[in-house]
């Protein structure tokens, strides 16, 4: 067992399952800052900020996914990401992206009470995620 | 007697309510399959989140959380979920009906109500004696994890300023196709389950920021979900009632179709009769 070089990764929104794979490597933004897993990794949980995984499947392949709220549990080599939003960067649709960036700085300038400007917030911080995580699937794909 | 071309009319408006009711059937098969499917792909986030709840319960954590401690009851908020539309049988009338009980029985403490679907919301609204907090008539044409969850942190809001010290749930539990069940939940404060399966392979878990934020983070996760479940259950459960009832709306349209084409016929037969009479007496009369 010890010389294993995989973990099974799944990411789970309560719309769906988008992925259950074996990965070598994978980067979660954790609340506090980026943390990385390699298997056999101690159980650990913790909630997850806005921001991109990067995943390493079993054959060394980056793949990149874009995510917002909810929590990552590492478990016995096994590590789940329950998350609110879970988009791979195929899916990103960039120009609406770009239009709800757009739409979410409009709406924070205009945003009266901090319920509102934290919807805001929100929206414009899953918007610049999503980007952000297109423009870095682009870049590895030119590598 | 009423004439044959009468009977004939209400025989073809008949044919065209049945044809109404067997497309409604058919629509809502298909949204059926909808729905279970949305159940379905919900199942495994709802496995995993249930799963570290457990643990998380299991590892004596309970009291940290507000979420867990329940505190003396003066308000409760009734969470009423029923439908947008009708031609679904009893499964409004149903839960309106428990709701209303449920108000009746709670006369200790002040029940407040949250309304989802229009059905209720129009029933209610015809009722000043109530207080309704919010009503919601939309959620149901399209549901979405992101318009219910902002639902459910309302009143996750109201539950930890204190405005409401229970949140409890009455829905349709969709059982299959033609069954559902009305059931009443308490969702908050979140009821600890001991089972003692999950606790042996509990696992320690090393938190961050802190063990608390953890919890409470997760906790709130559990409930909004739990929300979301409600309703998709609750969604399939209407499609199941409408199949059902738009069913057997069929069925007696079919039956009074051959009712109406019985009388018709004798109708018919009788004119001819009548017709050939005359004729004959007629000629009788004239030799």
């Amino acid at each position: 067992m010890a010389n294993e070089k995989t973990y099974l990764l799944e990411i789970v929104t309560p719309q769906k399952k988008i992925f259950s794979q074996q990965v070598q490597f994978a980067v979660f933004p954790a609340l506090e800052g980026e943390i990385g897993v390699l298997p056999h990794h101690t159980a650990f949980l913790s909630p997850l900020a806005c921001g991109k995984v990067k995943i390493t499947d079993a054959e060394g392949k980056n793949s990149y996914c874009a995510v917002c709220g909810g929590f990552v549990e590492v478990g016995k080599n096994s590590v789940s990401l329950l998350a609110e939003l879970a988009e791979f960067a195929s899916e990103i649709d960039v120009e609406r992206a770009k239009k709800s960036k757009t739409d979410a700085e409009s709406l924070l300038a205009q945003a009266q009470s901090p319920a509102e400007k934290a919807a805001a917030r929100l929206k414009h911080n899953k918007a610049i995620t999503r980007i952000a995580v297109a423009k870095q699937a682009a870049l590895s794909k030119i590598e | 007697m009423p004439t044959p071309r009468e009977i004939k009319r209400r025989f073809v408006s008949v044919k065209n309510i049945q044809k109404i009711t067997r497309a409604m059937e058919m629509v809502s098969s298909v949204k059926l399959k909808k729905a279970r499917d949305q159940i379905l792909a919900a199942r495994p986030y709802a496995r995993k989140l249930s799963e570290i709840a457990h643990h998380l319960q299991t590892k004596s954590l309970a009291s940290l959380s507000p979420l867990l401690i329940a505190r003396q009851v003066k308000t409760i908020n009734l969470v009423v979920v029923s439908s947008d539309k009708g031609l679904c049988g009893s499964f409004s009338a149903n839960i309106l009906k428990k709701s209303m009980e449920f108000v009746r029985t709670h006369t200790e403490c002040k029940v407040t109500l949250t309304i989802l679907g229009k059905k209720a919301c129009d029933f209610y609204g015809r009722r000043k004696n109530y207080s309704v907090i919010n009503a919601y008539n939309d959620i149901f044409f399209k549901p979405g994890y992101e318009r219910v969850s902002e639902i459910g942190q309302k009143l996750l809001d109201d539950y930890l300023n204190g405005a409401i010290d229970e949140v409890d749930v009455i829905y349709n539990e969709f059982k299959s196709a033609a069954v559902s069940k009305t059931m009443v939940e308490q969702l908050l404060p979140i009821k600890a389950t001991e089972d003692e399966a999950t606790s042996k392979i509990a696992t320690d878990y090393l938190f961050e920021p802190g063990a608390q934020e953890v919890l409470d983070a997760i906790l709130q996760k559990y409930f909004l979900f739990q929300i979301w479940r409600v309703v998709l259950e609750s969604y399939a459960a209407e499609q199941g009632a409408r199949m059902t009832a738009m069913n057997a709306a069929t069925k007696n349209a079919g039956e009074l179709i051959e009712k109406l084409m019985l009388i018709y016929n004798k109708a018919r037969q009788g004119l001819i009769t009548k017709e050939l009479l005359e004729v004959v007496s007629g000629a009788e009369a004239l030799k």
